[in-house]
């Protein structure tokens, strides 16, 4: 362990000076760098499959949303504080401005800075999420939930100059069976990332980006969402988004079923169609969690496997795969290690894509973070195409 | 159904581990699309229709046209035997996609052989993206040649060689 993260920072530093010299030396291009940075590497805040199984069984464990993500519930906040390094409240701006019991607010702040190698070598310093959460609970299980912040602006775009900065990424009515209880029937109606596999923070990791929930990938629909203890399955029907220019262009469905099997172990399944104008996606995915406890280290596998029918001609079935490796280490760090395959078309030679991801968390308080993002990636171990590589130090701040 | 099924999923079974067949992937403004630009450089904050960054956007059939026509694959032109032709290692897009300094896509690199594919397109006539008939009319000049423009997006049958007569093209008819 000692040996990875000397050796990681050694390459961190190393690049940093690399590309600090190589800036100076042709500083004309810095706007332009750190805009496709910018644009390359922007986020928004997700929720952390690391926790699941190592510290609670749903995502409802923690979360208000049966997705994961986003605004917390009391026990979230509650976890919060635990696994941070200083104890602070981890209730909205630490407890400060007591809210009453019918509203949460949330909201997440994200910057990054670092070394991207694609393969030229640069320094980028970056925002990557300013967003703000409501839920307001109703009667009978009702509540609605609300997300607002900023968004890249659509270039030239002079039709629709308002949607241009803001926007609300998720916005829908959620009626749960068993409010108060993070197990229950679920049923939204409205914008919202459509349950599909492992829903990764860091939206490069390959079963997101390629594989079905990519970044800003929300759009309208309906779900249909069962939360057990034991098992839960999530049913959503999606449209293209009819109001902007959307991300996702297509409409159809995503089924996600995972089921617990011991309290260390889980597997879940599951298919998603996307039908656009121009193709058809056909998802199916497969995957695997298992808690050892002892060594206090999860695994978390996912495959997916996309047949891609494209109009008039072409059908590539890509692959795409996530291993990750999580532990929990003293003074609030959280120290994953995964590798990603990712195939464009495994019918043709040397398309296929291999990256080494490292992302060391380190929760200083309950509302501060601060995490390291390092990739290393090859086409075809070399043979492909030119390598790639990040190190990137990012600070996340929690309302 | 079942046949359907394992003609789907065998193939994934079998080549799991590395392609085997030479790359016989279609040269199509839909194919070089759907299954290279928009996944590579479509992506949201990129050239997405949600960012447009600079004007660009490949996650679409129709927006990648629109975007690739013109400046990014070059001109195309009708070889001795009529047929379309253009130059895939000197369009601005291979350019783009291979030089050292402000190279794209900015954040992990194209495989070689999709930048291949795209070259072999453009060398074919950029097949679906060499003529707008909406905003070119229904006839396009190429060089002193009349050409259909078809809702394609390609070239038709030429109509009227202008140099026989020793007029020039201009505006889809001999001047």
């Amino acid at each position: 362990m000692t040996g990875l993260m000397r050796g990681l920072m050694t390459g961190l530093m190393t690049g940093l000076m690399h590309g600090a010299l190589r800036m100076a030396r042709s500083p004309a291009w810095l706007a332009v760098l750190v805009f496709a940075a910018v644009a390359a590497l922007a986020g928004a805040a997700e929720a952390y499959p690391q926790f699941q199984l190592s510290r609670d069984r749903t995502c409802t464990g923690c979360h208000i949303s049966p997705a994961g993500g986003n605004l917390l519930n009391e026990n979230g906040e509650s976890t919060s504080e635990t696994i941070a390094m200083i104890d602070h409240p981890g209730a909205f701006l630490y407890g400060a401005l007591p809210l009453p019991s019918w509203l949460t607010l949330g909201g997440d702040l994200r910057g990054s800075t670092g070394y991207i190698q694609t393969p030229e070598k640069v320094l980028a310093t970056f925002p990557m999420q300013i967003e703000a959460y409501a839920n307001v609970r109703l009667p009978v299980g009702f509540s609605i939930q609300v997300h607002g912040g900023t968004r890249p602006p659509t270039m030239e775009n002079a039709a629709t100059p308002g949607k241009n900065f803001l926007w609300s990424r998720e916005h829908y009515l959620m009626w749960r069976t068993s409010p108060g209880t993070p197990t229950g029937l679920f049923v939204r109606a409205g914008r919202f990332m459509p349950v599909f596999g492992l829903r990764y923070a860091e939206h490069p990791m390959y079963t997101r980006r390629f594989g079905g929930t990519p970044l800003w990938g929300e759009t309208y629909g309906g779900a249909v969402e069962l939360v057990m203890e034991s098992i839960e399955v999530h049913a959503t029907g999606f449209i293209e988004d009819p109001l902007i220019e959307p991300v996702r262009h297509a409409k159809g469905g995503a089924l996600y079923a995972e089921l617990r099997v011991t309290d260390s172990f889980s597997i879940g399944g599951g298919g998603m169609l996307e039908i656009g104008e121009d193709d058809q996606k056909r998802r199916g995915t497969v995957t695997v969690k298992k808690y050892l406890s002892g060594p206090d280290l999860l695994f978390q596998a996912e495959v997916q496997v996309m047949n891609q029918r494209i109009d008039p001609i072409g059908a590539p079935v890509q692959l795409i795969g996530n291993l990750v490796m999580s532990r929990n280490l003293s003074g609030g760090f959280l120290l994953d290690v995964g590798i990603g395959h990712f195939d464009t078309n495994i019918r043709i030679r040397d398309l296929d894509r291999d990256a080494l991801d490292v992302n060391l968390h380190w929760f200083t308080t309950s509302h501060i973070e601060l995490i390291f993002n390092g990739r290393f990636e090859m086409l075809a171990f070399g043979k492909g195409g030119d390598s790639h590589a990040y190190a990137l130090l990012q600070a996340h701040y929690r309302l | 159904m079942h046949r359907s099924i394992w003609r789907t999923w065998l193939p994934v079974i079998a080549l799991a581990a590395c392609g085997t067949e030479t790359d016989q992937r279609p040269r199509s403004v839909q194919y070089i699309t759907e299954a290279i630009l928009a996944p590579n450089c479509g992506n949201a904050q990129c050239h997405s229709s949600f960012r447009n960054a600079f004007g660009y956007a490949f996650d679409t059939v129709e927006k990648s046209r629109q975007s690739l026509m013109g400046s990014l694959i070059g001109g195309i032109t009708l070889n001795t035997r009529d047929e379309p032709q253009g130059d895939g290692e000197t369009s601005f897009l291979y350019s783009v996609l291979t030089r050292s300094v402000r190279r794209m896509p900015y954040d992990q690199p194209l495989a070689d052989a999709d930048i291949d594919l795209i070259v072999r397109w453009i060398d074919f006539g950029a097949p679906g993206a060499q003529c707008n008939r909406e905003a070119d009319g229904p006839m396009v000049c190429v060089g002193r040649k009349v050409v259909e423009c078809k809702a394609s997006f390609d070239y038709g049958a030429v109509i009227e060689d202008c140099a026989v007569t020793g007029k020039n093209c201009s505006m889809g008819a001999c001047r």
